[in-house]
């Protein structure tokens, strides 16, 4: 697969599975991908996986809170 | 300097030195900017292995990650250390605001397009560095493309929306937009120009076009349409 290919497929995985095992997973496979890349592709390859690892970030402290803050939910009329 | 930070053991006193040399730079060419770091946990120079270059979480630790650096040709790794110092370093300009979860997900490209402007600015054209420039290229674009649509210097646009903590800056676009038409003596916006400006940034900053190539004189044809 081109390096193209593989920056399309890693887009995908991480965009879909948002969590932390397939990122652990899509880290492994970079040491391989970064050596038949260019420096614009291991760079464009890093802003994604920055993307995807914040939004895990995010989703998990989104659920904590929730966890731990079980109060009723309001539900607003109009 | 930087190569001897990417080349040495995180844990040892020598990285340790180099890191605070770095990073005392960092804070001084930020002030020297007009665009001073707030208080941050760290920096941590780690072998992480995540596969970004450097980050700054929702605690305000800031984080650089030299086995990514290191997957970069050695003849970039020094000037894109720095520019991912800076880039980090200026999403750390406050706390994240509360608004920063959703905009993050929704709309990452108001706040990465002001950070990486900023950032270009200060390493390409003040420091003349040359590190690897492919990222958020669209939000930046979108950017450069409504400040000239609006007649200004992008600068001012992106100094501008720094002011505000990261998060803000998808609330905090238009009233800087109508304030920049009040000082220019132009019409303000009427309601439907208003609507269709807010419809068109959330499409121009949208996180789907985080690896989008720009084009900026159609940019400029979309702002400008929109506000006519």
């Amino acid at each position: 697969m081109t390096p193209e290919g593989l920056i399309d497929q890693l887009a995908r995985l991480v965009v879909a599975h948002r969590d932390r095992e397939t990122l652990e997973l899509a880290s492994r496979s970079l040491p391989t991908m970064a050596a038949t890349m260019t420096a614009e592709q291991i760079t464009r390859v890093a802003d994604l996986m920055h993307g995807a690892e914040m939004a895990v970030d995010l989703e998990e402290a989104t659920a904590a809170r929730e966890r731990t803050e079980p109060g009723p939910r309001v539900t607003r009329s109009a | 300097m930087t190569s001897n930070l990417l080349q040495s053991d995180p844990s040892s006193s020598e990285s340790a030195h180099t890191r605070a040399t770095i990073d005392a730079a960092v804070v001084e060419i930020l002030a020297a900017a007009g665009l001073p770091r707030g208080q941050i946990n760290g920096p941590i120079i780690d072998q992480v292995g995540r596969g970004w270059y450097g980050r700054k979480a929702h605690d305000c630790t800031l984080i650089i990650d030299i086995r990514t650096l290191n997957f970069l040709p050695e003849k970039d790794r020094p000037d894109s250390t720095l520019r991912t110092w800076i880039h980090e370093s200026l999403h750390a300009r406050h706390p994240y605001s509360a608004g920063f979860d959703r905009e993050w997900r929704e709309q990452r490209g108001f706040e990465e397009g002001v950070a990486e402007g900023l950032t270009r600015l200060i390493v390409v054209e003040s420091l003349a560095l040359l590190p690897v420039i492919t990222s958020y290229h669209f939000y930046v674009g979108a950017y450069r493309a409504l400040a000239e649509v609006l007649e200004v210097d992008v600068e001012q646009l992106w100094r501008s929306l720094w002011n505000y903590p990261a998060g803000d800056a998808s609330t905090m676009l238009l009233p800087i937009v109508e304030r920049i038409l009040r000082e220019r003596g132009r019409a303000p916006l009427t309601p439907a120009q208003y609507a269709r400006f807010s419809g068109l940034a959330v499409r121009h900053f949208t996180t789907d076009r985080i690896n989008d190539r720009p084009n900026e004189a159609v940019l400029a044809m979309a702002w400008g349409s929109v506000m006519r």
